[in-house]
């Protein structure tokens, strides 16, 4: 038992001895290799606009605000509005997938980051020159992907200046779909696209809000798309449906969560109905 | 004259609309100079003189555009400007005309942007959140505040993962005083003191090799604001109610923190059925401590008379006293060393009264025994960590010393027969591990020694007075654990590899003592094991975008050496066993996808199978391991499926699973008077398990509400010995849960589930026939009721229907109400717990070929208040 014992204690030893050690790296148990979505490039970059957006989810408590940074991507023909996190998140996972990191390990580092944005993806003039495509996720429910015509919005070009980001600019209002707002657009930067679904104004939209301040857009940065920058959408399994039953399908997850958390496998543990303030009224 | 007045005037009227709005049309197509095709997306503008907005368009996929405005001046510009082409401007007549563009392209130009608000701001790779910009009213703790922050992620225990990897080093000001206790500073430290929070990407916190080594987590630094340096600051929440006894609740939490010295203090204390010792725990578990937890930590051997777990809130049975405080301190010793201390202690003080009647399956009858008993703990525990740190550029010190120490005190009385019985059980722990880590940078080159020791010592004593008789068991247990790992994978097209090894060792030393008159075997066992573990595990993955298959083989060496020392005889055992695992997912569509699996495990006991003397359990029961390690081999195939409708809201999903098992044992147990002596014969013994689930739910938008029902179901096939007779049973749990959950309004929603639970036991040979079954039905209906901004209100009812016997059952009421209104500065709460004032709990379960049923004592009535503030 003796000899045993020192065998034991000799090993003990030996074995917490290491030439070199990798600091840190994270053990994962699974060395399933991570695969980044598959993605259709549909346009080159060339501006990138970072807006600051502002939501108040529940409107019973309009101090608490949900802040996104969301990124809007100008090409020759086609724009997307994303979310920047989202992007960058992204680009992460190209390059682990380069990297050959295993899936465990991605979805470990990346999957926070996705919980703090917003899912939202707005490719206007995709597919075709009139038409625009979203893609969404409900918690719990999925990945959803609907198209809809370009919005022509009836716009009232208004007296006012503003100066946002270095740029002056010139005011503008329209309703839509149940909304009153307020535009802030720079003819200095001749294109018509602006966050979310706006656009068709004589220059870039800086900033947006609605008479209620439930939703405001606000530039931040604005920079040149980097040589071969793409704007590219996921080729994912999505729910196809219509606008409509998209909006109804997000309701009915916000009004009664544990519909959709139980078939998850998640006990709703909050009697808390989640507040649910979308941007469509209508 | 009048005449041609009104011919005059008819000319005016008729004219004056083309005069004054004459509307001018301009239309063309915008070219590319160059290749000569259209441009779409420019915006086109007719400006008047002063560079006013006339008419704008944005030309078309064929580069067309039209401009039609009305407006007096004779000439007007038309600006043409597109992104990445110069923008051209023409002056022309305003008439109605076409007009052509032809753009060339260039560079875009932007202007310098100054960012206004500068909510996130980035240096090298730290990344500053401004406190103001993210903070919202109702955040009380920087916890509140870093879940917001984008890509921090905090769990409830107040761990913090940055990008999904949890974070390597928490600072405050720069110093590292909580190491991965950081929990207590996530939860308690006020959001108003912070200024800034600081992550620091790839943080490498070895200075030496920083650069050269890099590191996937980050560091989180808190910057406090200038006015709260070197100045107490924390928070207080107290409360006090009745509940046949006065009932208290303090939590307090202080800190103070400068650049050179930092100390904080935490003091929880309550009386009032909150299980803080658990979330002590909880604080103190760190992915590091996961990893090496357990394996070196001794096992109880003795049976403790244990509380029980009634199927209801824990807060409604829990009689406690608890204590638990953390002292944390750091001394910054020079420029690159430091030296911190931490300390936590809990007392905590439980009770239970519970009167169990026990009936045991004999072959002419049953044998029922009544026993009423109450129990009490008190559980005192003392844990710190002693870290010395030295992080220079050239080397890298840090040796840390850890310590547990544990100690319980069990005091039962049993009546049981008229008798009193008095169980004194008293295990002490102590735990103590030290790591080692020193590194040294030579060039290029890194030398890192490391060295890991735990030893842990356990002394158990269960003492059982009865009749002014005694019996007495010890056991004395040291043990000492190594553990090391590594893995490699690669990766080709669809598939990858991954091996990986480890290697464990363990000395385990047990002395044992009985002292009792009812056996006649060695009642002394000095029992050495050594134990070496090795393990390889290779594991392939194939995935497609809809598929996945997996198939691992984990293959494993262990080596057990026992020597008995007081009978100098030694034994050795070798197992090779292989745990072959397949596994198949598929996803058919967003709608529906499905798993299919297989494997097939060898499990072996651990070193304490060798000890083959009676071991008691609680005072009329002795359990008697075989002496040889145990074996069990089994099946298992599974299938399983997921089908969900987010558009129609509705949702399923099953599985189903069989089990078939043997094991080199078949659990045997004898009852002599009130005595029950289990044990283990060498004997194959099969068991037949399966399990299937099922999940079906629909949300009704109309009168948005949720339906849904859970079932379960397991069924287990296997025997045992009970008084020398092999018999065989089947054993049964089906559990079925409908829920309705639905918004009544904005402001109330409410929740109703009701549970059926049916424990069943079937036992049935050529001579007997045995059916117990036990059925549970327990409501619940809980309505939230938010009505005001301040003022938040919730009801709960729960009816419990618990079968206690063959054809005796329980109704049982309960009701909970509670408030909290929240001011600026002060959170008020009140409770009333257990309204229709129910003193206590009954229910029963079948266990094998045995059944218990339980009535346990509980909270009466309670009214609690609450304030907590922060300052």
């Amino acid at each position: 038992m003796k000899k045993t014992f020192s065998i034991f204690l000799l090993l003990s030893f030996l074995l917490n001895v290491k030439s070199q050690v990798v600091i840190s790296s994270s053990q994962d148990n699974s060395n399933q290799a991570f695969e980044a979505s598959e993605v259709d490039t549909i346009d080159v970059c060339l501006l990138k606009v970072q807006y600051r957006m502002e939501h108040i989810k529940d409107t019973k408590n309009s101090n608490q605000k949900k802040h996104y940074f969301m990124l809007l991507q100008i090409g020759d023909k086609i724009s997307k509005f994303t979310d920047y996190f989202g992007l960058k998140v992204d680009s992460m996972q190209f390059l682990y997938a380069k990297q050959k990191m295993s899936f465990t390990e991605v979805v470990n580092r990346t999957m926070p980051i996705y919980l703090g944005t917003s899912r939202i993806n707005i490719y206007k003039r995709h597919p075709a020159s009139d038409k625009m495509t979203v893609t969404d996720r409900i918690p719990f429910a999925g990945n959803f992907k609907y198209t809809e015509g370009i919005i022509k919005f009836n716009w009232k070009l208004q007296e006012g200046a503003n100066t946002i980001c270095g740029y002056k600019c010139k005011k503008a209002t329209t309703t839509f779909r149940g909304r009153n707002y307020t535009v802030w657009y720079t003819p200095s930067i001749p294109n018509s696209e602006g966050p979310w679904k706006f656009n068709g104004l004589p220059g870039l939209i800086l900033k947006v809000a609605d008479d209620k301040n439930d939703y405001s857009f606000e530039c931040v940065a604005i920079e040149k798309g980097k040589k071969n920058e793409y704007i590219y959408i996921k080729d994912r399994d999505y729910f196809s449906t219509s606008r409509e039953q998209f909006n109804i399908t997000a309701k009915n997850a916000y009004d009664n969560p544990s519909a959709y958390g139980e078939a998850a496998g998640i006990q709703t543990i909050s009697l808390k109905t989640r507040p649910y303030n979308p941007i469509e009224l209508e | 004259m009048i005449y041609v007045c009104k011919i005059y005037s008819f000319l005016i009227l008729f004219l004056m609309p083309f005069i004054l709005v004459s509307q001018t049309n301009i239309k063309g197509i915008v070219l590319n100079e160059e290749s000569g095709m259209a441009v779409g997306g420019v915006v086109v503008r007719a400006l008047d003189s002063i560079g006013e907005i006339l008419a704008y368009d944005i030309s078309s996929e064929e580069g067309e555009y039209v401009l039609s405005f009305s407006h007096k001046s004779k000439q007007i510009d038309i600006a043409c400007s597109a992104l990445g082409y110069r923008g051209e401007q023409k002056r022309i007549l305003n008439v109605s005309q076409i007009l052509n563009f032809n753009l060339l392209q260039s560079d875009i130009e932007l202007k310098e942007v100054t960012i206004k608000s500068k909510p996130i701001t980035v240096s090298e790779d730290t990344l500053r959140y401004s406190v103001n910009t993210f903070k919202s009213a109702g955040d009380r703790t920087i916890g509140d505040l870093l879940k917001k922050l984008p890509g921090i992620e905090v769990t409830e225990s107040g761990s913090i993962k940055y990008k999904g990897e949890p974070i390597n080093k928490f600072y405050i000001e720069g110093l590292d005083l909580l190491e991965n206790r950081y929990g207590v500073a996530t939860n308690n430290v006020p959001v108003d003191a912070v200024q800034n929070v600081e992550v620091i990407e790839n943080h490498q916190p070895i200075k030496s090799i920083k650069g050269m080594v890099s590191s996937a987590q980050a560091a989180i630094n808190l910057k406090l604001k200038d006015d709260k340096m070197s100045r107490p600051i924390g928070g207080v929440r107290a409360g006090g109610g009745y509940a046949g006894e006065v009932n208290w609740l303090l939590e307090s939490f202080a800190m103070q923190a400068s650049r050179q010295w930092q100390t904080m203090l935490m003091y929880k204390t309550n009386n009032s059925g909150q299980d803080i010792a658990a979330e002590l725990n909880e604080h103190s578990i760190s992915l590091k401590e996961l990893q090496t937890s357990d394996s070196e930590r001794t096992r109880e051997l003795i049976t403790k008379p244990s509380f029980g777990t009634p199927p209801i809130e824990k807060e409604r049975f829990l009689f406690n006293n608890t204590h638990a405080a953390s002292v944390n301190n750091l001394w910054k010793t020079g420029a690159d060393s430091q030296l911190r201390l931490n300390i936590n202690y809990l007392n905590d003080t439980q009770s239970e009264n519970t009167l169990r009647v026990s009936e045991y399956f004999l072959p002419d009858s049953s044998l029922r025994i009544i026993e009423n008993n109450d129990l009490t703990n008190r559980q005192q525990a003392l844990d710190g960590a002693l870290a010395y740190t030295d992080n220079s550029v050239k080397h890298y010190l840090e040796n840390t010393l850890k310590w547990k120490f544990t100690g319980d005190k069990y005091k039962a009385n049993t009546t049981f027969n008229n008798n009193t019985i008095n169980q004194k059980y008293d295990p002490q722990n102590t735990l103590i591990e030290n790591q080692l880590n020193y590194l040294k940078r030579n060039n290029e080159k890194i030398f890192n020694i490391g060295s890991f020791v735990a030893f842990s010592d356990q002394s158990e004593k269960l003492e059982v007075i009865q009749n002014k008789a005694s019996e007495m068991q010890t056991i004395h247990s040291t043990k000492l654990h190594s553990n090391t790992g590594s893995y490699y994978s690669w990766f080709w097209g669809k598939s990858s590899l991954r091996i990986s090894g480890s290697i464990q060792a363990t000395l385990n030393r047990i002395h044992t003592n009985l002292e009792t008159v009812l056996f006649t075997d060695s009642l002394t066992k000095h029992l050495d094991v050594f134990t070496l573990k090795s393990e390889l595990t290779p594991q392939y993955t194939f995935k497609t975008r809809k598929a996945e298959f997996k198939a691992e083989l984990p293959t494993s060496y262990v080596f057990f050496a026992a020597e008995d020392r007081l009978r100098s005889d030694s034994r050795r055992e070798n197992f090779v066993l292989a745990n072959p695992r397949v596994s198949l997912n598929y996803t058919f569509n967003p709608y529906l996808s499905a798993q299919l699996s297989y494997r097939y495990s060898q499990n072996i006991g651990s070193e304490t199978d060798f000890l083959d003397m009676y071991l008691m359990k609680g005072f009329r029961s002795y359990y008697k391991p075989l002496g040889i390690i145990s074996l069990r081999k089994s099946n298992a195939a599974s299938l399983s499926f997921f089908y969900k409708n987010p558009l129609s809201s509705f949702f399923a999903n099953g599985s189903l699973a069989y089990i078939p098992s043997s094991s080199n044992r078949t659990f045997a147990s004898r009852i002599a008077g009130y005595q029950i002596i289990g044990s283990e014969q060498a004997l194959a013994n099969y068991a037949n398990m399966w399990s299937a689930r099922l999940y079906v739910g629909k949300y009704f938008s109309a009168i948005k509400t949720n339906f849904s029902l859970t079932t379960d179901i397991n069924r287990n096939k296997t025997s045992r010995f009970q008084q020398s007779v092999l018999y065989p049973f089947l054993s049964g749990v089906m559990s079925s849960t409908f829920r309705v959950n639905t918004k009544i309004s904005d402001r109330i929603s409410a929740i109703y589930d009701i549970n059926w639970l049916d424990i069943n036991t079937v036992i049935q040979t050529k001579t007997v026939s045995f059916d117990s079954d036990f059925n549970q039905i327990n409501q619940q209906l809980k309505v939230y009721v938010s009505a005001s901004k301040k003022l938040e209100l919730n009801g709960k009812i729960e009816h419990a229907y618990n079968e206690t016997g063959k054809d005796t059952h329980v109704n049982l009421m309960f009701a909970n109400f509670g408030a909290k209104y929240k001011f600026d500065k002060f959170d008020f709460e009140l409770y009333v717990n257990n309204i229709f004032n129910k003193k206590e709990y009954a229910y029963a379960v079948s266990s094998g070929l045995d059944s218990y049923a339980f009535r346990h004592a509980i909270r009466p009535v309670s009214l609690a208040t609450v304030v907590s503030f922060r300052f």
